[in-house]
């Protein structure tokens, strides 16, 4: 049976929608199979994140993530604690100015609000020139980094501190913007969840 | 048998997509800049190719001429998806750093190229190994490429450092510009190879 020349309207569209139909149903199914390994591979990045920018804690800042509320914008924290205490937070950075377009940084900070190290989520910045933000040379610079003494972070060519990457100051000046955003997160955090009632909060559970 | 073997030899030597037909350079080129990731885009690519032209051989008498082109595209682009939901799931690290280009893999010319030119004319099992040979033949093309520019470029293999620290590293193997040379040098070598063997 050869169809191939069959070309009225009623069987054209009868053999697409059922290629759609088919289609559809096979992807929502597999979907649905994957969706499990795929939660777990995104928490498993997240805990390797959160592990790699905060100092050591026993919480599960996954399970304790708090939201607080920027200027109608709704930021998701994760607070790192230990035996209760709070030991650090960390919250996601986000910038358009990469080389590659969109990065995405998970930074961790002290409570004092020193900087304790960020994580790339995620970024197409070019291997070997700008991927190297996520080389520990670039990185050791932000570490330790007194954010709320000196919230501007810009590169040296613009004025600042920060030595640029070789050959990739774009993306060294995207991560810095990124990082310029964190002065005002942590700002509203510790305003809205004072570390004092957060322990206090604790002690009731 | 010597047609089989004829049909899933031609798409790793005589018709290499990369080097002999010159399709889908820009996905070749773009996820090459190591032997890793180079793998992973080979391999997605292959599961694509067979899928695909399994089951448009499997429909080609019933696929109407006149909507061929969008029949196909959903077929591929429902294997594609699959590709990047298994990917994401099981293999996170390689789907982070092939990122766009594995859903780009539905526009990819050398997927509706065996389509048109050869699943919605042939038998399943030619079909499968058009597919296989034109797949393997796309993933050795990538797999060279990106031993070259990784080994230049980075000094390492497989993201293991091979050369050490002491290398000095060739950054414009890793830049488009490498992709472009190191294709060109691989090409003429090829040439040079096939001329010798004909005479």
């Amino acid at each position: 049976m050869n169809m191939k020349d069959n070309s009225s309207l009623l069987y054209m569209v009868l053999v697409l929608s059922l290629l759609t139909l088919v289609s559809a149903a096979g992807l929502s199914y597999i979907n649905e199979l994957v969706k499990e390994p795929i939660a777990r591979s995104e928490k498993l990045e997240r805990t390797r994140a959160l592990k790699a920018v905060l100092p050591a804690f026993d919480n599960d800042p996954l399970e304790d993530k708090q939201e607080i509320d920027l200027q109608g914008r709704t930021v998701v924290v994760y607070p790192g604690r230990k035996q209760g205490k709070l030991v650090g937070l960390a919250f996601d950075l986000s910038t358009k100015q990469g080389y590659g377009g969109e990065i995405v940084l998970l930074a961790g900070f002290l409570p004092d609000g020193t900087v304790n190290g960020y994580y790339v989520l995620a970024s197409s910045e070019t291997p070997g020139l700008g991927d190297r933000m996520k080389e520990d040379g670039f990185k050791q610079q932000f570490h330790g980094w007194d954010l709320l003494k000196n919230p501007d972070f810009k590169v040296v060519k613009d004025g600042g501190k920060i030595q640029a990457l070789t050959a990739a100051t774009i993306t060294s000046r995207a991560v810095c913007d990124a990082f310029n955003q964190a002065h005002a997160v942590f700002g509203a955090y510790m305003k809205q969840h004072p570390p004092a009632t957060a322990e206090n909060n604790q002690e009731v559970q | 048998m010597a047609h089989a073997v004829k049909e899933f030899s031609k798409g790793i030597v005589k018709e290499n997509p990369v080097f002999r037909l010159m399709l889908g350079l820009c996905p070749a080129l773009a996820t090459s800049t190591s032997a890793t990731d180079a793998i992973g885009m080979g391999l997605s690519m292959t599961f694509v190719l067979v899928s695909s032209n399994i089951v448009i051989s499997l429909i080609r008498n019933f696929i109407p001429d006149k909507i061929r082109i969008p029949a196909f595209i959903v077929v591929i682009a429902s294997f594609v998806t699959i590709v990047d939901l298994v990917l994401k799931g099981f293999m996170y690290d390689l789907h982070k750093s092939l990122g766009l280009f594995i859903p780009l893999i539905v526009v990819n010319c050398i997927i509706l190229g065996r389509a048109e030119a050869f699943a919605s004319k042939n038998g399943l099992f030619l079909s499968i190994l058009d597919g296989l040979g034109m797949g393997l033949g796309f993933t050795l093309a990538l797999l060279s490429l990106g031993i070259v520019r990784e080994l230049l470029g980075s000094g390492s293999l497989f993201k293991a450092d091979l050369l050490g620290p002491a290398y000095p590293k060739v950054i414009i193997f890793i830049l488009p510009p490498g992709a472009f040379i190191t294709i060109g040098l691989i090409m003429g070598l090829l040439n040079k190879l096939e001329n010798k063997g004909g005479k």
